[in-house]
């Protein structure tokens, strides 16, 4: 008997909770290596391919950075300060290797400091991408991905090709497009889908096996195909936006948006949308593929000239989701996430599209101060609309 | 646009051009502007000439040597001709590129366009006054540009949110080698109304990353190709190699020099080259100031040796990027007896270019600009900086080192731990002043004064 939608969403909510070294743990279990990736450059099909678990640093359930502090300022992202002091308390032990990025500064210089202080795992790889889309870009990173196989393969001691590449790809390209389907779902009036739920989901992808992904997504399209919201009178309608982020993992933010302001019905995420969506081209080569993949997806800001089919991205959430606004939510002191919430910022105004901007640390919510400014963006929304 | 749309490059053409007359007549430049003019503005900011202030106390003000005065005389012709250049292919509506300093610039120089690097616009815009890149900060702030962006970026933007730029008709840049160039960069596209080219980055100096960065440089001749409507003449990129070859020659011997002791106190003008480097690098007035300013160099160390000149008291490096708005260089001088013998930006270590093919010119260029100060010193692992900064404090003679710590600079500030670290195995202490290098608000120069002053008394210094 399949299971209802709540029960599904319930297990989803309950996976989502577990912390970063259990998942690592898991791997284990199912005698598989643990890879933690900061970033989504480094493809998880090479991962997987390799006999590998990939799994995205998150830091959720982790509270401390205090150990991370020594190396990093103030001013750094606060996503790399806590995976840093995760790294020197011995948090991510269980993990057999780390794969990095020169997405940004804060990144970058995470891998010199692991390389120089007391970190575990000391299997770390910085995978070098540019920071565009060009043929030249993808060629470069076609080269470092092969550089990372080269380190995937002395980690895990498995010796995979191209026949295993490509199955690896099919499994997780079957992912990504359970995954649209369920992302298209929750722009519709009636889907019961909160951007909660939708995150959660997203995170458990990130963590678990693709397989067990792809069981969960069929599973939830499944509910998902006899459930709809309650339909709301238009006086009553609940407002709906598209949000914007960088690396977004935490559900009270989430939760926090969707109370006070409305519910999230489409996002571009690096750690959501961003991340899964869009298939690999199967008609190139497997790794020049997944080198277009990396650069080529929709989330990072780190490639620049991708940023206008970002934009349109937006546009489309915002149209397809009958969006009210959108929320443009940062890491704090993340420059180039700053840079396109700017971009961004000026060319929804000129459509005449409500934009708020927030920013905040992993860690602290700041719910009073992000309370009062999503009040006042839904309700000068809902001032807007009645005047209309 | 006219010309009073850019007030402070009018301004700055105006300075260059009045120093410049001076600089005609060495002696009498020495005697007004060196030891007159620029040991009195050292501890004051008279209202009267608070606009000259900035640009002398960078050229070393009463600490650079009288020998280096034909050299400056050189990179000050060329600084007028690059402002005036401005104003009047603003005036005149004439072609102009926007680069940014990764940029091969020499390469886009070969094509009938006026190059212009709107990057360097703190050094205009404090020409014009000690709180000119200051300005140019806030106005950015009005505008919503992003606090977290590094300030060289936010006043390039201010700049051109006031209007200060000549208005572009292509825009190259290169999302490198940090976050505060590929912030900067993704707001000047989106705000300058013209075709862009933006160019990927290599990560290190490895052979691949450097053929990977070549073929990004091939791409953008096609566009620039595209855009002109003009072939790129191969004879100009040559003839630009070979001037960046002797330019860099020389510039590289005047950077060793500084390991004598006594230093020759060239420092200053190292770093006056190098802001023109990153914009003009390929003017015949600039290798022939480079060449003159290697014989000054060469001359001072020789007479030095000659008198048997003692050691400086006081023999100190400045380990990451300078700030803008005042230099401590002349007051290092007259407070202490003391020289800066190395420094992040007036560091010139380039390898020579090969000019025996188009490829090659490309790849020698590339490389070129991979070694540029700020550049080199960014990209790449920790290695490349701690590498450097070990040979500036061990092989130097460095009795210490003076971090600015810029706030904004992402990639400088999570290598504190290990630069401290590197400064005690070697034993040489070390500052960190945590300055904003372009704006002023954050802490001025009588407090960064105090805290040296408080640090090298620590420290007994000098000895």
């Amino acid at each position: 008997m399949s299971a209802t939608l709540a029960e599904l969403l319930s297990r989803l909510e309950q996976r989502s909770r577990l912390e970063l070294n259990a998942h690592a743990r898991l791997a284990h279990a199912h005698s598989r290596p643990a890879v933690g990736v900061l970033c989504a450059f480094a493809p998880p099909e090479l991962i997987h391919a390799a006999g590998a678990q990939p799994i995205r640093i998150l830091s959720h359930g982790y509270q401390r950075a205090e150990l991370g502090n020594p190396y990093f300022a103030a001013t750094h992202c606060s996503l790399v300060r806590r995976v840093f002091d995760m790294a020197t308390s011995g948090y991510l032990a269980d993990f057999d290797g780390i794969v990095l990025s020169t997405g940004c500064d804060h990144s970058r210089r995470v891998y010199d400091a692991w390389r120089h202080a007391e970190c575990t795992p000391r299997a770390v790889h910085l995978l070098h991408v540019s920071s565009d889309s060009s043929a030249t870009a993808v060629a470069a990173l076609e080269a470092e991905l092969e550089r990372l196989s080269v380190f995937l393969r002395e980690l895990t001691g498995h010796k995979f090709g191209d026949s295993e590449l490509s199955r690896s790809i099919a499994i997780f390209d079957r992912q990504r497009t359970l995954f649209e389907a369920v992302y298209r779902h929750c722009a519709r009036l009636d889907s019961p889908l909160s951007g909660q739920q939708m995150l959660q989901l997203s995170l458990v992808m990130s963590s678990i096996p693709v397989e067990e992904s792809v069981s969960i997504l069929e599973a939830l399209l499944e509910a998902l195909s006899g459930a709809t919201a309650q339909p709301q009178s238009e006086a009553r309608r609940e407002l709906r936006f598209f949000l914007a982020s960088g690396h977004f993992e935490q559900v009270e933010r989430m939760a926090l948006i969707e109370r006070h302001a409305g519910r999230v019905v489409q996002e571009l995420m690096c750690t959501g949308a961003g991340q899964h969506l869009g298939r690999v081209d199967t008609t190139l080569p497997p790794m020049r593929a997944l080198a277009s993949r990396s650069l080529r997806r929709l989330s990072c800001p780190h490639a620049a000239d991708e940023l206008d089919r970002r934009f349109a991205f937006i546009l489309e959430g915002v149209q397809a989701g009958r969006c009210d606004g959108v929320i443009l939510d940062r890491l704090s002191f993340c420059a180039i996430w700053a840079a396109e919430a700017f971009v961004f910022r000026r060319r929804l105004r000129a459509r005449g599209i409500p934009v708020l901007e927030l920013e905040g640390e992993l860690g602290s919510l700041g719910e009073g101060q992000l309370r009062t400014r999503l009040e006042a963006f839904a309700e000068s929304i809902r001032n807007a609309t009645s005047t209309t | 646009m006219n010309s009073t749309t850019m007030p402070m490059t009018a301004h700055a053409a105006q300075a260059a051009a009045r120093v410049e007359r001076l600089l005609a007549h060495p002696r009498v430049a020495d005697w007004v502007l060196l030891k007159g003019l620029g040991r009195l503005l050292v501890n004051h900011e008279p209202s009267a000439v608070a606009s000259l202030r900035t640009s002398l106390l960078k050229m070393g003000a009463s600490s650079l040597p009288a020998a280096a005065l034909p050299a400056m005389a050189k990179v000050l012709t060329v600084t007028r001709r690059m402002h005036e250049g401005a104003l009047s292919a603003a005036r005149e509506g004439r072609p102009v590129a926007w680069i940014t300093w990764p940029v091969p610039a020499a390469v886009v120089a070969a094509f009938p366009v006026l190059v212009y690097c709107p990057e360097n616009f703190y050094s205009v815009a404090n020409a014009s006054g000690g709180d000119g890149s200051t300005r140019l900060c806030e106005l950015a702030d009005r505008h919503g540009v992003p606090t977290d962006i590094c300030s060289i970026n936010r006043c390039m933007l201010g700049a051109f949110l006031g209007d200060e730029l000549p208005p572009p008709q292509l825009c190259i840049t290169a999302n490198h080698p940090c976050d505060g160039n590929h912030a900067g960069n993704t707001i000047l596209r989106e705000l300058a109304p013209c075709p862009h080219f933006s160019m990927g980055a290599a990560y290190d100096r490895s052979p691949q990353s450097v053929a990977t960065w070549a073929r990004s440089v091939w791409e953008m001749i096609a566009f620039l190709e595209t855009q002109l409507q003009q072939p790129i003449d191969w004879l100009a990129v040559e003839r630009h190699a070979r001037l960046i070859n002797r330019l860099n020659k020389a510039l590289n011997h005047v950077t060793e020099l500084h390991r004598n002791a006594p230093a020759p106190r060239l420092i200053n003008a190292l770093a006056v080259f190098w802001r023109m480097v990153a914009a003009a690098a390929w003017e015949p007035e600039l290798a022939d100031g480079a060449e003159l300013l290697e014989e000054a160099a060469v001359s001072l160390v020789e007479r030095a040796r000659r008198k048997k000149a003692p050691r400086e008291p006081l023999r100190v490096v400045l380990g990451d990027q300078a700030i803008t708005w005042t230099d401590f260089s002349a007051w290092i001088w007259e407070e202490y007896s003391g020289s800066v013998v190395s420094d992040y930006i007036g560091h010139f270590c380039h390898p020579p270019i090969d000019t025996s093919s188009k490829e090659s010119m490309i790849e020698g260029l590339v490389l070129d600009r991979l070694h540029m100060s700020m550049i080199r010193q960014s990209h790449g692992t920790m290695e490349y900086t701690l590498d450097e900064l070990t040979t500036a404090l061990s092989e130097y003679d460095a009795d210490c080192v003076l971090f600015h710590g810029n706030v904004g600079c992402k990639h400088n500030l999570a290598l504190r731990r290990e630069i401290e670290a590197l400064c005690r195995s070697i034993g040489i202490p070390a500052l960190f002043l945590d300055a904003d290098i372009v704006d002023r608000r954050l802490i001025g120069e009588q407090a960064l004064r105090q805290k040296i002053k408080k640090f090298l008394a620590d420290e007994g210094l000098p000895r």
